[in-house]
């Protein structure tokens, strides 16, 4: 048994990568079940974010492989030559690790030492919803579950102990950011904003809080558009949802367009911004994509008076602010490295289970075997006894068997998880010495 | 090539070493220097860190110091200074640098970098004026109108240079976001739209005020008839001007331009604004002379 990462982030691809790699929302569901059922994974786990999509699996030997192969089958990538393997630039930039080291990058993701803007807590919420939609989907076990608990829990103390979320923008504020440093004041400014998921909401306040007081939220279900406006109508902004069929009439006069739905394609097309901008005389149009994958055709940005920015673009924004925090990730990694040692205990005692769930199964056998015995034999000895007494002896042996074998399989099964939680050889002595079968024996965790 | 008397010229010298310094300081802190966490407000939506901050300042101290010995110089010079070219261009310079001090912090310190060099140079240019303050002005001097007029235009003129400098900062921010550079020298300009205000309001005002000075001048002519205007490149290229910005003002108002476009506009007319200073002959061709 092992437990893989097969993943691409915002530092080892550009959004033109990412986007091709992503599973947006609605794609996880499938996802999992194949990953489950045709790669024959024994748990799998899917983390997706905008700067992110990772699968997390347990699996055997052969795993990786098929983790490659689901990734390239799944989104239909051109495979190169004579070769199962994806095309070059996205193996490159996809990171693969094994067992402790996908622990390790787990647990500084969950810190928000992996983030695009250092210490964001966002990616908290994704990685409970990354555990949450595997259960859900009954795609994950006790491995990845105690794993993605762990995470969690590293990145609370994380933040709470040390100071890595000080300050910390989340993407939305950051896209909001970059609306400033363009615009200025906000206010006065017409905002259009694609999307009324979760990114959506957040950059929504953000840009309330930052004083844009005319906020139109287009969304394909407007409900909830309608949703999220009166939420920032709450905040005393001059919020409103529109229709999805009206987002061309609202682009010619928006000043700001922040584009962050779970679209799997693109919703609005170059052709559409041109004939925005034609109504708009030369007046600029602000796009800020904050969707993987994006939103937007990128060729907008080649228009003239328009000006497109997606995530990757943020990090120039987020970059500055964000000298402090590193200082603190000193602090995290000895956060990270006390919890490393703490998971290493649980998977060694976890690798110690089979062979303790066999001893005490060898034991009960045993006991019940020679309680067998012993309550034959002694029927026939004490043949003139009523059937009331025979049943007392046979509950006195049975109970002398229960406690025997109980005294004596203690020291061992303790001894066990104490050399599985260490990592100590003598789990395997033991095994030998009792000659125990376990079902997963060979496919131990290193 | 004659100088100005002694004290004019050391005025004027020590002023252009100000200018330069603090020139240096305004381009040092615009290329050089690493933007730490923004938290100065330098005016309504616009912020700098502290020691940006006090750099400007000092940078400003610097200049203000510079004007004032400009002004010993401007005022050793009195009104002969407008008979020639080059004392025009040290008046200019100088109202140049006040409006800057007064109005220029909008522009963080990309404004100071790109006004200060206009004013060196122009300060610069006016060392090479004869000693104004041993000549007599000229005749056609003696009538309050046309120093009523030249005044008029040298504001036009600063404002019309600000609107000029706002259009190149406008210009340089669209470049910087076009290719997404958003760190360093971006994160020091002011934002698009702020540029776009003042480029506005500054050619309003310049254009108001070229308006002003064609129309002091027309009242100048009732009293020359003999006059033939339409025949002086000055008054041509400056009428040439004034209708460039008056079709910037023109798309801006009714059609509502507002992007690249209207600062290539902007520009055009700066270009011709200063073939008519320095390319025409100074003062009107004919007359008092």
């Amino acid at each position: 048994m092992e437990i893989f990462l097969l993943g691409v982030s915002h530092k080892t691809a550009p959004v033109e990568l990412r986007e091709q790699l992503a599973l947006p929302p609605s794609h996880i569901p499938r996802a999992l079940h194949i990953l489950k059922n045709a790669c024959g994974l024994k748990e799998a786990a899917i983390l997706s974010t905008c700067n992110r999509a990772e699968i997390y699996a347990v699996g055997n030997a052969q795993s990786a492989a098929r983790l490659e192969r689901f990734l390239g089958r799944y989104h239909t990538l051109p495979s190169r030559a004579n070769s199962q393997h994806l095309p070059v630039p996205i193996t490159a930039a996809l990171y693969r690790s094994q067992n402790e080291a996908s622990v390790r990058h787990l647990f500084n993701v969950a810190s928000g030492v992996d983030s695009m803007v250092v210490g964001e807590s966002e990616i908290q919420g994704q990685v409970k919803t990354a555990l949450e939609t595997a259960h859900k989907h009954d795609s994950i076990g006790v491995v990845l579950d105690e794993l993605f608990r762990r995470a969690i829990a590293c990145g609370k103390r994380a933040r709470h102990e040390t100071a890595i979320g000080r300050g910390a923008q989340s993407v939305g504020a950051a896209a909001v950011e970059l609306a400033r440093q363009i615009f200025g004041p906000l206010a006065g400014h017409k905002v259009l904003l694609l999307g009324a998921g979760e990114m959506s909401a957040a950059t929504a306040r953000c840009l309330v809080s930052s004083g844009a007081s005319s906020v139109f939220v287009a969304n394909r279900t407007l409900a909830k558009g309608q949703e999220l406006a009166a939420q920032l109508r709450s905040q005393k902004a001059n919020a409103d949802a529109v229709h999805w069929n009206e987002l061309e009439e609202h682009l010619k006069s928006a000043d700001i367009v922040i584009a962050s739905t779970g679209a799997p394609h693109q919703v609005l097309s170059v052709a559409q911004v041109k004939n925005a901008m034609k109504g708009r005389r030369h007046r600029p149009l602000f796009m800020i994509d904050i969707a993987v994958p994006r939103d937007i055709d990128p060729a907008a940005h080649q228009l003239e008076d328009v000006f497109l920015f997606d995530i990757d673009d943020l990090r120039g924004v987020v970059e500055g602010n964000r000298s402090g925090r590193v200082d603190e990730i000193a602090g995290v990694e000895q956060i990270i490295e006390s919890e490393m040692e703490s998971w290493q205990r649980w998977i060694n005692a976890h690798q110690a289970r089979p062979v303790m769930t066999a001893l005490a199964h060898h034991a009960a056998q045993l006991r019940d075997a020679e309680v067998q015995n012993a309550m034959r034999g002694a029927r026939k000895k004490l043949a003139n006894l009523d059937e009331e007494s025979l049943q007392a002896v046979d509950e006195l042996l049975a109970g002398l068997g229960r406690s025997l074998s109980g005294k004596l399989i203690h020291p061992p099964l303790r001894h066990l998880r104490e050399a599985g939680e260490i990592g100590s050889d003598d789990v395997e002595v033991l095994r030998r010495a009792f000659n125990l079968e376990t079902n997963n024996s060979n496919n131990s965790l290193p | 090539m004659i100088w100005l008397s002694h004290y004019e010229s050391t005025f004027l010298f020590v002023a252009a070493v100000f200018y330069l310094a603090a020139m240096a300081g305004f381009w040092w802190q615009m290329l050089w220097r690493a933007p730490e966490d923004s938290s100065f407000p330098l005016v309504k939506g616009e912020f700098v860190d502290n020691k940006t901050f006090r750099l400007i300042r000092i940078c400003d101290l610097i200049l203000a110091a510079g004007a004032f010995l400009q002004l010993l110089a401007l005022l050793g010079q009195g009104k002969s200074l407008l008979d020639v070219r080059s004392g025009v261009a040290g008046l200019f310079a100088w109202i140049l640098l006040i409006a800057y001090l007064v109005l220029g912090r909008w522009g963080r310190s990309s404004l100071g970098a790109l006004v200060t060099p206009i004013v060196l140079f122009a300060t610069l240019f006016s060392l090479v004026a004869p000693p104004l303050h041993r000549s007599v002005p000229l005749a056609q001097l003696e009538t309050d109108w046309l120093i009523v007029h030249l005044s008029i235009i040298l504001i036009s003129y600063v404002a019309l240079t600000f609107a000029f400098g706002a259009s190149l900062i406008y210009l340089w921010q669209e470049k910087l976001l076009k290719q997404k550079q958003l760190r360093g020298i971006w994160q020091k300009l002011p934002s698009l739209l702020i540029a776009d205000e003042w480029i506005f309001r500054a050619t309003c005002f310049g254009t108001a005020m070229l308006t002003l000075g064609i129309g002091t001048g027309l009242l100048w002519l009732r009293l020359h008839p003999e006059y033939q205007f339409f025949r002086d490149p000055k008054v041509l290229f400056t009428i040439t001007t004034w209708n460039i910005f008056a079709l910037y003002l023109l798309t801006r108002w009714l059609l509502g331009w507002q992007g690249r476009r209207s600062r290539y506009i902007v520009v055009g007319g700066f270009i011709l604004m200063v073939i008519s200073f320095l390319g025409t002959p100074h003062l009107l061709a004919g007359v008092g002379r």
